[in-house]
């Protein structure tokens, strides 16, 4: 087999040749000897799937999040318009006032889309919930994370067997995770509650507790995920020399002080990788909240975007509303990440 | 500015001693290299200086305090890296002044600071600049300004030039021989490099192996090392060592021999010493008449010639090359500065004389100098008869 | 275990030997079903056989292989539909079998692939499905079997119950298989004797909280085994709740969408006195937990539809009518409330002969009592000889045809549409939380809304 693009290359400067004076030719071959054309081979088969299979189902999704589409059959697209968003975002103050805590106002009322047969409910209970699992997880997980790798990075002994240690949660799937944390907020013989009863307190219910519910999800998350933070902040604080430390000590820098001031904003990149990535797990929060709950229905306490997405699309058909939430799903993470991205873009380093 | 004093200070690592007794004590406003091979303990010698190590034994002082177990900041010092170890994240003003914001000075007076350490340096108009958009010059005078601006009593470097060029290396040599004469601090600082601790220090503190060999002045070290190991390690192209002998009348080795009186220094007939001599202290037989005290002549052969501009390093063979095994040719190999003018081929045989008044005797069995010249007076009487000898060996 | 083990083997084997024996047989023809329907969806062609419902032999024609998609992938729901196959290729040899279980074991995943399938409008030949409402979720993908499977037969014979089930807006497009009855109080004879407690004396809900409250305070058991970190197990109790004290009309009138509040708030409050009795642990622990403790003697009733009992059986020493009984849920004598499985028929079918040739055999009481007898449950039929059923079976297949009325479960998908079943769930999920009554049942007849 010839290679095709050395074969239209060929062809191109032959005729190049044929019209044009040897400049011309100089052109058209540096067009074609461009390190960005020469790589195509390379990088135009990703860049194109993921372009249409990343970007373009987003847009697809985004596109059916304006029609009427649910059941069989297929959408139709002749008629765009936002009504699902009214629907999902109705009431926005009284959305709030509903779930902001210690707050007791705005009822909300359910919305009937033309397309519906039952009024469907907005999405704020839920995305609230999201808000505090993804900001609550990550900022937890990040943390402890990062306090971790600042243990593990002082030298310990043993400091492989801790990092296996510390990682090995991620490697569970959630459904054994989810299964083992149940077992662990057991009111009678789960550890926590053991713990609890042990210092002298009453037991506490949590699998069930509208009150625990989302910090128990958050807290199982935390344990399964800060080990992965660690790694990624130990890999950030491995590359700073030692001599930063000693420069900020001989400054007269606290050990407080030094991470606070000389080594946190080192970790900037450090963060933001694991700040994506943690953002995406606590999305996937859904794995563990149906595992958990035995379906997709954890209680108003712990329902968050995801499961009321798949409880919309898979459930009751409804795939339209079903996108318009993935669609404010997807916002949502935009907004966390994209000022951290930023930030690191204007600073030259991605 | 202070005198810096080290006594009996080890520093013991699990299973290695980093720094094992050491005694320095430097003056104030000294400016002191510590030098030695890698891994000989001359950077923990100065991390015990700075507090960044803490010593398993022994105490330092810096100036009239002892200050063995005090944080680094309590100790007066400022340091630079050698990987210059400026924060990323900051601009060249805010890393200059972090010590002192640290320190809670006015803003006025930071402002007075800075700019007065960033004038000593020559940062005019990069305060603003950020560390990744400076060259490495650059960045190192940040660097030494960031230790200038905290007016410490002791400025410890720790090998601040090695990541630079070798052109930049040599210009900022001057710089700090510059600094230093302006500030008229105490400077500790160490590296690997001789010619850096021969050109700018006021005393050279060669270690070896976590010991002290020897701290003395530059020229001191060099023309009277105290053992075999500083005659080695100060000097480029480093001493030629011939081991040997003593005879009834001198050193004898199997290259050449060399006369003298070994009762006047102490020595008898049969210890084993090793004879060293620097390049520039050996001469081709014809320029005997130039040289103070010109040894018996030896027979050799030129082998590799290596011009360097300003002179000539011509390496001679004094043994029968047939015979020689590797170790012999070590041995018996003499590296000898010529003039560029010399008319000298290789694979040539040459008589050279040694300047018995710039030879050096050193005891195989401790290492240590037993002189630095020979004694004058044993010269003239036996130079013809040891010729004689050498005439007949071949 | 031994049983299991066997049944899978089986139905492995059975598939090979099927396969094997159509791959013989060639284009020897096909069995069952009417070509009326096919239409143009069979694009081979066939050979238009011809013939009665359950009949044998027919003419020449391609055979597609059947795709059933079930979720029964293990224990004794694989063993049943091992039993059903196995019995099914005895009968008709030359059709091909492509028996295809879903991962997981969860509807909620089948449900997942089959609306995919259809979505890419690639149908598979039959699933495994609740019947009743649950059947508008695919409503337009499904066709009339009025004419090939629903002959007389099984007009004549099926209940009245499981006949409005297996309808789609008035007409026949699917088969039940079995019905799992879910108005059970079982319970362990011993716990009960030792608190005194005489089960078949009690008469309505508020009964069982008096006799949870006897228990309680005569033995160490737990008066009542019932998990609630899933909505299931609850909400199937209310609705036998809200059968036993609104009675059929009153239930009927709450699937209808025309629920009275004040009903379903007392039913609530019910299962609230009842949650005083539940396990400490309840949210932590699965129905199988659960269920252990009644076997275990360490809890006295469990509230669950009749495959409880399939644990039992297989447990040495634990023997229906000595160590564990049952009664009909206290107040709800003369219902027997419906869950039940069932084979549709997809439109555009990819084996149009061989489904509908499977979905007669599967109407027939031979098949009914072949899946039964592993499942469980029992027949939907009301003739069929369930002399191969074990005892119990065998007494709630009496209950079933004396029944009074044979009304549909709200938790088991056959009362309410999908998304009204979402909106009862989410109501429960909230209740687990709080257990509050009044909140709940206005969001429970809201959600028809």
């Amino acid at each position: 087999m010839r290679n095709p693009i050395a074969l239209l290359r060929r062809r191109w400067s032959d005729s190049d040749d044929v019209r044009t004076d040897g400049g011309t030719v100089d052109s058209g071959q540096s067009f074609w000897n461009r390190d960005s054309v020469r790589s195509a081979p390379f990088w135009l088969p990703p860049f194109l799937l993921v372009g249409l299979f990343v970007y373009g189902a987003i847009l697809w999704n985004i596109v059916l999040s304006l029609t009427d589409f649910q059941g069989l059959g297929s959408p139709d697209y002749s008629n765009l318009d936002f009504e699902n968003y009214l629907a999902a975002l109705a009431d926005p103050i009284d959305g709030l006032l509903s779930v902001l805590p210690f707050v007791n106002g705005g009822a909300v009322e359910a919305r009937s889309p033309s397309w519906a047969q039952l009024s469907v409910e907005p999405i704020w209970n839920s995305a609230w919930n999201t808000v505090v699992l993804m900001v609550g997880f990550t900022v937890v997980c990040l943390a402890l994370g990062l306090a971790l790798a600042i243990l593990v990075d002082h030298k310990i002994r043993y400091e492989n067997t801790f990092r296996t240690i510390y990682l090995l949660p991620m490697s569970l799937s959630f459904v054994v995770t989810a299964k083992f944390w149940l077992y662990m907020y057991n009111v009678e013989t789960g550890l926590i509650n053991v713990v609890i009863t042990s210092l002298g307190f009453g037991a506490v219910e949590i699998v069930q507790n509208p009150d625990l519910k989302l910090p128990a999800v958050a807290f199982a998350l935390v344990w399964q995920f800060s080990g992965y933070a660690m790694i990624v902040y130990l890999a950030g604080l491995r590359a700073i020399p030692t001599s930063h430390f000693e420069a900020a000590r001989i400054d007269g820098a606290s050990t407080l002080r030094m991470y606070r001031r000389v080594v946190l904003p080192q970790l900037r990149t450090a963060t933001v990788s694991a700040l994506v990535v943690l953002t995406v797990f606590a999305l996937k929060a859904f794995d563990f909240l149906f595992s958990m709950y035995s379906g997709y229905q954890p209680g108003p306490s712990a329902d968050i975007l995801a499961t009321r997405m798949v409880r919309e699309a898979y459930a009751n058909q409804n795939w339209a509303y079903g996108s318009t939430i993935a669609v404010v799903l997807f916002v949502m993470a935009l907004f966390i990440v994209t000022p951290y991205i930023y930030s690191q873009y204007q600073r030259g380093e991605l | 500015m202070a005198r810096v004093k080290l006594e009996h200070v080890t520093k013991r690592y699990e299973d290695v001693t980093a720094v094992d007794d050491m005694n320095l004590d430097i003056r104030d406003g000294e400016f002191v290299c510590l030098v030695g091979p890698s891994g000989c303990g001359k950077s923990t010698t100065m991390e015990t200086i700075a507090g960044l190590t803490l010593p398993t034994e022994g105490e330092v002082y810096i100036g009239d305090r002892e200050v063995t177990r005090l944080p680094p900041k309590d100790r007066g010092i400022a340091m630079v890296f050698q990987n210059i170890a400026l924060f990323p994240h900051m601009n060249v003003k805010d890393n200059i002044s972090f010590g002192l914001r640290l320190r809670k000075y006015d803003s006025e007076e930071i402002d007075r600071r800075v700019q007065r350490a960033s004038d000593i340096v020559q940062l005019e108009g990069m305060l603003e600049r950020m560390p990744d958009e400076m060259s490495g010059g650059q960045r190192q005078r940040v660097a030494i300004a960031r230790a200038i601006v905290r007016n410490p009593d002791v400025f410890l470097m720790d090998e601040p030039l090695a990541n630079l060029d070798a052109k930049l290396r040599v210009h900022m040599r001057t710089e700090l021989q510059r600094l230093h004469k302006e500030l008229e601090t105490t400077i500790i600082y160490v590296t690997h490099d001789q010619a850096e601790a021969m050109t700018m220090s006021d005393r050279i503190a060669v270690i070896d192996s976590g010991e002290l060999q020897q701290i003395d002045p530059p020229l001191v070290c060099y023309n009277e090392p105290a053992n075999l190991f500083v005659a080695g390690f100060i000097g480029s192209p480093s001493m030629n060592f011939t081991p040997g002998r003593v005879t009834d009348g001198g050193f004898t080795s199997e290259s050449y021999d060399i006369e003298f009186d070994p009762a006047s220094l102490g020595l008898s007939p049969g210890d084993s010493v090793t004879l060293g001599v620097r390049p520039e202290d050996v001469y081709p037989a014809e320029q005997r008449a130039s040289v103070s005290d010109p040894s018996m002549t030896i027979e050799a052969r030129t082998d590799v010639i290596e011009p360097m501009g300003d002179e000539i390093f011509v390496y001679v063979v004094t043994t029968d090359e047939m015979e020689m095994d590797f170790e012999a040719a070590e041995a018996g190999q003499l590296l000898m500065s010529v003039s560029p003018d010399s008319t000298i081929d290789v694979d040539q045989d040459i008589e050279v004389v040694l300047d018995r008044s710039k030879v050096h005797l050193f005891d195989d069995e401790t290492g240590q100098a037993i002189c630095h010249g020979l004694s004058p007076n044993a010269q003239t009487g036996t130079t013809t008869e040891t010729e004689t000898e050498a005439g007949d060996d071949d | 275990m031994s049983k299991d083990n066997k049944g899978k083997r089986f139905s492995r084997r059975t598939v090979l030997m099927g396969a094997g024996a159509a791959g013989a047989a060639g284009l020897a023809g096909c069995i069952g079903g009417d070509d009326s329907n096919d239409g143009g969806n069979n694009s081979d062609g066939d050979g238009t056989g011809n013939q009665s419902g359950d009949g044998s032999g027919g003419s020449s024609g391609d055979m597609q292989p059947i795709q059933l998609l079930h979720a029964w992938s293990s224990g004794d729901g694989n063993a049943a539909i091992g039993a059903l196959i196995e019995g099914f290729q005895e009968a008709h040899p030359d059709v091909e079998f492509g028996e295809e279980p879903v991962n997981g074991a969860a509807r909620g995943n089948l449900d997942q692939v089959i609306s995919n399938r259809l979505q890419s409008n690639d149908p598979p030949s039959t699933f495994q499905t609740w019947p009743g409402k649950t059947l508008q979720k695919f409503g337009d993908a499904y066709e009339s079997i009025e004419e090939d499977v629903w002959t007389d037969d099984l007009t004549n014979n099926y209940l009245e119950g499981p006949k409005t089930q297996a309808q789609l807006d008035g007409t026949f497009v699917t088969v039940p298989l079995n019905i799992h009855r879910i108005n059970n109080l079982f319970y362990n004879v011993s716990v009960v004797e030792e608190a005194g407690v005489d089960p078949t004396s009690l008469s309505s809900p508020a009964d069982v909280v008096s006799a949870c409250q006897q228990i309680s305070d005569n033995t160490d058991a737990v008066p009542f085994a019932q998990q609630t970190s899933g909505t299931w197990s609850t909400t199937q109790l209310w609705e036998t709740v809200l059968l036993a004290q609104a009675g059929i009309d009153g239930y009927e009138s709450f699937i209808n969408g025309e629920g009275d509040k004040a009903q379903v708030q007392s039913a609530l409050e019910n299962v609230v006195e009842l949650s005083e009795f539940y396990p400490g642990d309840s949210s932590s622990i699965d129905f199988t937990e659960a269920n252990t403790m009644v076997m275990e003697g360490d809890a006295a009733f469990i509230h669950q539809g009749d495959w409880a009992a399939g644990a039992y059986r297989g447990k040495d020493g634990f023997n229906y009518g000595e160590q564990w009984n049952q009664v009909t849920y206290p107040g709800t004598s003369g219902s027997y409330l419906l869950n039940m499985d069932s084979f549709p028929y997809f439109a555009n079918n990819p084996s149009p002969e061989a489904t509908k040739t499977f979905l007669s055999y599967c109407g027939t009481a031979e098949a009914q009592v072949l899946f039964n007898a592993e499942k469980g449950s029992i027949p939907p039929r009301g003739d069929a000889d369930v002399s191969q059923l074990d005892t119990f079976q065998q007494d709630q297949y009496d209950d079933f045809n004396n029944a009074d009325n044979q009304p549909p479960s709200i938790q088991h998908g056959l009362a309410v549409v999908p998304a009204i079943k979402t909106n009862i769930d989410a109501a429960f999920s909230g209740f687990l939380e709080n257990y509050d009554a009044a909140t709940t049942a206005q969001e429970l007849v809201d959600s028809f809304k």
